[in-house]
């Protein structure tokens, strides 16, 4: 049996291993054949923005669309994308954790004295 | 050379299982113990025969005996010692790890890969230097005590973090002692709790009333029970207070003044050496001792010099007889040095005495170190004289061999030093070496920084300088960093070529930068002439990094014309060059792959991507071809083993170069091609081990250390949070939960060693 600390930190950090045994959630793409895989990956990852999920989700999420072939651009485009129906305030709040995920730290830039 | 006490290793060819650079010996051995000095029975049996436990820390103020406990050990234990006399040039962790290397290889040979990474410049501390260190002291087949000594002199974080690895790895029956005036830098807390460090304080140090009785009887002063009393309870039992109270009376001091109470007060004992002890002693023997302690280690021929005064040195021979508080070095009786805390005093009583002095000392010094053989002592005293002239003209000369022997630290501060003081406009040459090592450390924005000054200096006066020297390499330094695209690199480079033949320089580095800017500007045929220029040369004079970049370079030309036969020969001469002792050079990882690919030997092209990955954080857009040209050649092999993911973390990360350096020839152009050919190409798209990216890499050895995710994000300067996403992204990667898993996991893959 898994204990609460193993079951709680599979989740926290998406362990897919551990989510799909544990949980009975395949996080692959099997069975999705129409569609290619860098766009079911940013729909994934618009889906995740849409429902205000966690930045962990965000940086999961955008990490796979990166090695599915979607360019930093794309990424954050999806938020432009989804904005008139997921709504600003969802949006602004997934815009810096997409940032982590991409490697641009916004907060850190904001504080930094010399960036000009 | 007969004057210094410093290790040359002439004859042994570097990375032969040795040390790259010259050591002190005398660092390496417990300081030789003068009859009549207590002995420290009770804290010694408590260490031999107590609990085993593995690490021992002894902290407690200056002339507690911290060092003379350990000495006593070192010489009452049948154990073998392995000892270092830790200072503060060894805050560059590779010299501090190749004493310590040292110091165990005496007590038994240890692995000669721990040297071999020592000596490479471009080795990763936490990633290759202390998992191998760590493991060579793990096997040490019989118990040792490694006794670092003045541990508290470390800040460098690197060398901070070594330590706490080190001490997870010292085997049953072994010691790892730390002795120090604070607190080691370990994880104290939790060895505590787990039982595993014995810790020695200024309390188990004192003196008890026999052993003050003993000492001041041994120093030659008689005194009544009540009067050892009393003075034992004025100084508290602290040694350095009993000795000093014990030559103050045997000056004829009165009892009543030399019962002062400075239980281990520096300050107070600093007033007593001013007002009592150098006040008593004659005005000759006071100039004598404040001037030499401007002296890190005293010679009576450095004496001789630096106080212009014949006879000096038997001044020093008489003072050594006399006087605990020098400490000899050798056993000849050539080096001394002053106990620390002493040398302080004295230096606080120059300061106050004779502070113009200071600096014609220092002066003095360096000049008789240059004479004598000792190019980087003179250079220490230079930059504490604040002799930017001869600071910078030794800089020049000492900077590129120690960056070569693997040490990074030191001629990034003797540069960091020249430039605070704005020295380096009146010298090029220390412009071009700056901008040199910091291209080499992948450092971008430095050695961008630098070329400007170099530019400036060149270019920005109304006269051409006349320095066709500082002239030719900047033009190497130009060519080097390709800041302005290919033909200006092309013009450059031949420049360079040309300068240096004129000059009779011998180097296969502007051979390499001609040839590669021959390949950017899409002149494949005259590159491989400049890279068969950079071979011979490279073999004249022994320079294997060039040697094996230049045959790489043929190689992949040769792959390009599909002339597989030559580029196969070409790719096993690489191997050969990298070979015996193993060098890891970026550019030969993706000629080594597919060489191993088109002989379908797809194990052997797999190390390679692992081993090109250890490296890929290394090459940044400071080197901006290099960093392209690999990383498209490395996505060709994932894209060979149907790995789309890792293929496109490269290109990805080659896309981000490209836009800061977008001249990159004919780079360009492949690169567009790999990438229509990357959009319609099948595989694997989940995100493994090999879609780490170059910041993910330089994070990993990182975790190995016990640094937290903040101190990590100070050491990279980068964000906590930054750090955290990184980590995660590295977990998921690797497929494990944990910190210490993505590092057991990242060692199996080769991504780390140990």
């Amino acid at each position: 049996m898994v204990g609460f600390r193993e079951t709680l930190r599979g989740l926290a950090m998406i362990d897919e291993g551990f989510v799909k045994d544990q949980a009975g959630i395949g996080l692959g793409l099997a069975g999705i054949s129409a569609l290619d895989a860098k766009t079911a990956a940013l729909l994934q990852l618009a889906a995740s923005v849409a429902i205000g999920a966690p930045g962990v989700s965000l940086e999961w999420g955008a990490g796979l669309a990166l090695a599915a072939g979607a360019s930093e651009d794309e990424i954050a485009e999806v938020l432009l994308a989804i904005a008139p129906v997921a709504g600003l305030g969802r949006v602004v709040a997934a815009a810096p954790d997409l940032g982590i995920a991409l490697g641009y730290d916004i907060a850190a830039e904001l504080e930094d004295p010399d960036d000009c | 050379m007969g004057e210094s006490d410093v290790r040359h290793r002439d004859g042994r060819p570097r990375h032969a299982g040795g040390p790259a650079f010259d050591l002190y010996p005398s660092k390496l051995h417990p300081p030789l113990m003068r009859p009549g000095t207590i002995r420290r029975s009770s804290i010694i049996k408590q260490l031999v025969d107590g609990s085993p436990r593995p690490i021992v820390s002894v902290v407690a103020p200056p002339g507690y005996g911290k060092t003379t406990l350990l000495s006593q050990w070192a010489e009452a234990n049948g154990q073998a010692f392995a000892w270092v006399s830790v200072d503060e040039a060894d805050n560059d962790p590779k010299v501090l790890l190749t004493y310590i290397a040292e110091a165990l290889d005496a007590v038994e040979p240890i692995d000669g890969r721990v040297f071999e990474a020592l000596g490479s410049p471009d080795s990763s501390v936490p990633g290759s230097v202390v998992p191998r260190l760590g493991s060579a002291l793990w096997s040490m087949s019989s118990p040792v005590v490694l006794v670092l000594d003045d541990v508290h002199v470390l800040h460098n974080s690197e060398c901070r973090a070594a330590l706490s690895v080190l001490a997870e790895h010292v085997p049953a029956g072994s010691r790892l002692v730390l002795a120090g005036r604070a607190e080691p830098p370990l994880r104290i807390a939790r060895l505590r709790a787990e039982g595993k460090i014995l810790e020695i304080g200024p309390g188990d140090l004192s003196l008890s009333p026999a052993e003050a009785a003993s000492l001041l009887r041994d120093a030659g002063v008689a005194l009544g029970d009540d009067e050892v009393t009393e003075l034992h309870r004025r100084t508290e039992g602290w040694p350095a207070g009993l000795y000093l109270a014990a030559l103050y009376l045997r000056e004829g001091g009165s009892l009543r003044r030399a019962a002062v109470s400075f239980g281990g007060d520096d300050r107070l004992v600093s007033e007593y050496m001013e007002s009592e002890f150098l006040a008593r002693i004659s005005r000759r023997q006071r100039a004598f001792l404040t001037r030499t302690a401007v002296l890190e280690r005293l010679s009576g021929p450095l004496c001789e010099a630096v106080l212009e005064l014949d006879g000096a040195g038997t001044t020093l021979a008489g003072l050594a007889q006399s006087n605990l508080l020098l400490v000899p070095l050798d056993r000849r009786g050539q080096w001394y040095r002053y106990h620390h805390l002493f040398r302080d005093m004295l230096l606080a009583e120059l300061e106050r005495l004779e502070p113009s002095l200071i600096p014609v000392l220092r002066r003095r010094a360096a000049s008789w170190c240059m004479d004598n053989g000792l190019p980087e002592e003179a250079l220490e005293y230079s930059l504490a004289a604040t002799d930017i002239k001869t600071a910078a003209q030794l800089v020049e000369k000492l900077c590129m061999p120690t960056y070569y022997q693997g040490r990074r630290t030191a001629p990034q501060r003797w540069l960091q030093w020249l430039e605070d003081r704005g020295a380096a406009e009146g010298h090029p040459m220390v412009a071009v070496l700056a901008g040199f090592i910091s291209a080499m450390l992948g450092r971008p924005v430095e050695a961008e920084r630098w070329a400007e000054v170099v530019d400036q200096w060149q270019y920005g006066g109304s006269t051409r300088p006349d320095d066709p020297i500082a002239e030719a390499w900047a033009a190497f330094l130009r060519a080097l960093l390709c800041r302005h695209g290919a033909e200006r690199m092309r013009a450059d480079a031949d420049e360079a070529v040309h300068g240096f033949a004129a000059l009779n320089i011998v180097q296969p580095g502007p051979f390499l930068c001609q040839g590669v800017a021959r390949v950017l500007s899409g002149d494949p045929d005259g590159a491989d002439t400049s890279f068969q220029d950079a071979v011979s040369v490279a073999e004249e004079v022994g320079a294997r990094e060039a040697l094996a970049v230049a045959l790489s370079e043929r190689s992949l030309l040769a792959m390009a014309r599909n002339e597989w036969r030559l580029a196969d020969l070409l790719a096993s001469q690489v191997d050969a060059a990298t070979r015996e002792p193993r060098l890891e050079e970026p550019v030969a990882c993706p000629v080594l792959a597919r060489a191993a690919l088109h002989r379908g030997d797809i194990p052997a092209a797999r190390q390679q991507l692992v081993i090109a990955q250890r490296k890929r954080p290394e090459l940044t857009y400071a080197l901006p071809y290099y960093a392209v040209q690999v990383r498209i050649e490395l996505t060709r092999v994932h894209l060979a083993l149907a790995d789309l993911a890792g293929a496109r973390t490269l290109m990805r990360e080659v896309d981000d170069l490209l836009k800061r350096r977008p001249g990159l020839g004919t780079l360009v152009g492949e690169a567009e091609a790999l990438r229509v050919r990357l959009a319609s190409e099948r595989g694997s798209t989940a995100p493994g081990a090999s879609a780490l990216t170059a910041a993910e890499l330089r994070l990993l050895p990182l975790l190995c250390t016990h640094l937290s995710f903040p101190e990590i994000g100070a050491e990279l300067f980068l964000s906590r949070t930054t750090i955290k996403s990184q980590a995660l992204s590295i977990y998921r990667k690797l497929g494990v939960p944990s910190r210490s898993g993505a590092v057991t996991r990242a060692r199996e893959l080769g991504l780390l060693e140990g």
